[in-house]
This record gives C-alpha cells, structure tokens and sequence, in this order.
C-alpha cells in the first residue's frame, strides 16, 4: 500500500471517529486545506448534529474501500437509513472531498441478474449455496489454496 | 457490496487475470462473505480478504479457518494483517515449501 493511501486510510478513520463521537480534537488535520476553506470543521460539526437529530444514531460505518488511487468508499447505518460515504483524497493523503449519498436498501442489489446475462457465460459460476465453492476447494485438497472474497468493482 | 457490483462486473473482473487452476464465482448473496464472517468472529460481511489454506485445510461441515490470512477492511486491525502483497507472496513461499518438504 502506498504511503498516501496509508494516509489516506488514516484520515477516513479519523472522520469516522468524529461521526461516532463528536470528537473534533485535531480533526481538521485529515482534512486538505482547500477543503476546510470551502467547509470549516464548525460547518461538519453542524452537519452532524444535524444527522443525529434527523436521523438517529450511528449504528457502523465500515468497509472503506478505494475505488482508485485517490477515491474511498465507506458503508454508513444511521438509524434505519443506509448511507454510502464517498472520499476524495489528495496528494497528502488528506480529505479533499466529501460526499453522503442516500440510497434505497434496493439499490444494493445486483442490476444484472443472471438471467439477463445468459447461461452461455461459462467463465464466472454463479454461486447460489456454498457446495459448489466446497467441491473446488476440496478438490484441490493436498495443495495450496488461495481463496479471495472481492467486489468486482 | 457495492452499489456497482453486478455479474457483467464479475466475468469482465475475471477477465483480467485467467488461469486454469482459478475457479471464479459470483456471489450474489453475499453466502461466503457471510460465512467466513462467522467463521473469523468478524462481527461483519467479510469482503476484501485473502485467506491461504495449506494442504491439509478440509472442508467438513463448514470452510476451516485458514493457515492465514489478510484484508482491506476497517475495523479488523486485530484480528489479522492488512493486505501488503509482499507480506502475502511471503506466507504463500512458505506454505509451498513446506509441500515440497
């Protein structure tokens, strides 16, 4: 991992921090300069709140995940809202850009489906218990296996 | 697990990097990510992790916890590395030596 997404990492879970307890000590040292000029700290604490009294309680905030070398993602639970956090990082590492993105529970759901692809697709098996992934697995028992859960995108 | 995930995404992902010994799937449902959850006491979907088993890992009733493993995940600084590809090419030499020996 590069030292600017390291930093980067760091930078997200310290505004997570902030979104769980308020705590703003030194907060605006994650943030890049551009950033604070055009959304002072004061301004993030009022959204907040704001959040808080609309919405409710923070319930998680995990899985960030780098989309590209400067951008993250960040699932967020918020009372009964599900929220997707979107950052921007620049150069330093630092959050140049910040962005909450509501979404229906729906929408978390694949837009293709199977069906829709066809069945000729032979490259990519569509895993609907885990036998399938059992049998692989077991099949190349006696050796080294590599086993990696990812998003495709 | 993300709103962008979907099967296309999945075959073009698989695209990328071919092999005859890679088996790829697409899980829909999130069942792995769920059960190696459980199996790791994550407290969430495990996604973005890299699990090595070594030759004697068998899977009975459900997947056995790996000889090691890694991840991208917040919050999980405890229970394992963060991915650092040469950390991971390290620990896969080592599983496979000790197949050769």
């Amino acid at each position: 991992m590069s030292s600017t997404k390291a930093s980067a990492r760091i930078a997200a879970e310290r505004f997570f921090k902030f979104l769980e307890t308020g705590d703003t000590l030194n907060l605006q040292a994650v943030f890049s300069d551009s950033f604070l000029r055009a959304f002072p700290i004061q301004n993030l604490v009022g959204e907040r709140e704001n959040a808080l009294q609309n919405w409710g309680d923070f319930k998680s905030i995990e899985n960030l995940k780098f989309i590209s070398a400067n951008a993250a993602l960040a699932q967020i639970s918020i009372g009964e809202k599900e929220l997707e956090l979107y950052f921007e990082f620049d150069e330093n590492g630092k959050i140049n850009d910040l962005e909450l993105l509501e979404q229906a529970g729906e929408d978390l759901k694949p837009k293709v489906t199977w069906g829709e692809l066809g069945d000729d697709t032979l490259i990519v098996f569509q895993l609907s218990n885990l036998d399938k992934l059992k049998n692989v697995f077991q099949k190349d028992k006696e050796k080294v296996r590599l086993v990696s859960l990812l998003s495709p995108t | 697990m993300l709103r962008s995930d979907n099967k296309v995404a999945a075959v073009q992902g698989s695209l990328e990097f071919a092999d005859i010994r890679l088996t790829y799937f697409w899980d829909e449902r999130q069942l792995t990510g769920l059960e190696w959850g459980k199996i790791l006491k994550l407290n969430k979907t495990a996604w973005d992790v890299y699990f090595l088993y070594g030759p004697k890992a068998s899977w009975k009733k459900s997947p056995p916890k790996p000889n090691f493993w890694m991840h991208q995940l917040s919050g999980c600084e405890d229970k394992a590395p963060f991915l650092d590809l040469q950390g991971l090419e390290v620990e896969v030499k080592k599983l496979l030596s000790s197949v050769k020996n």
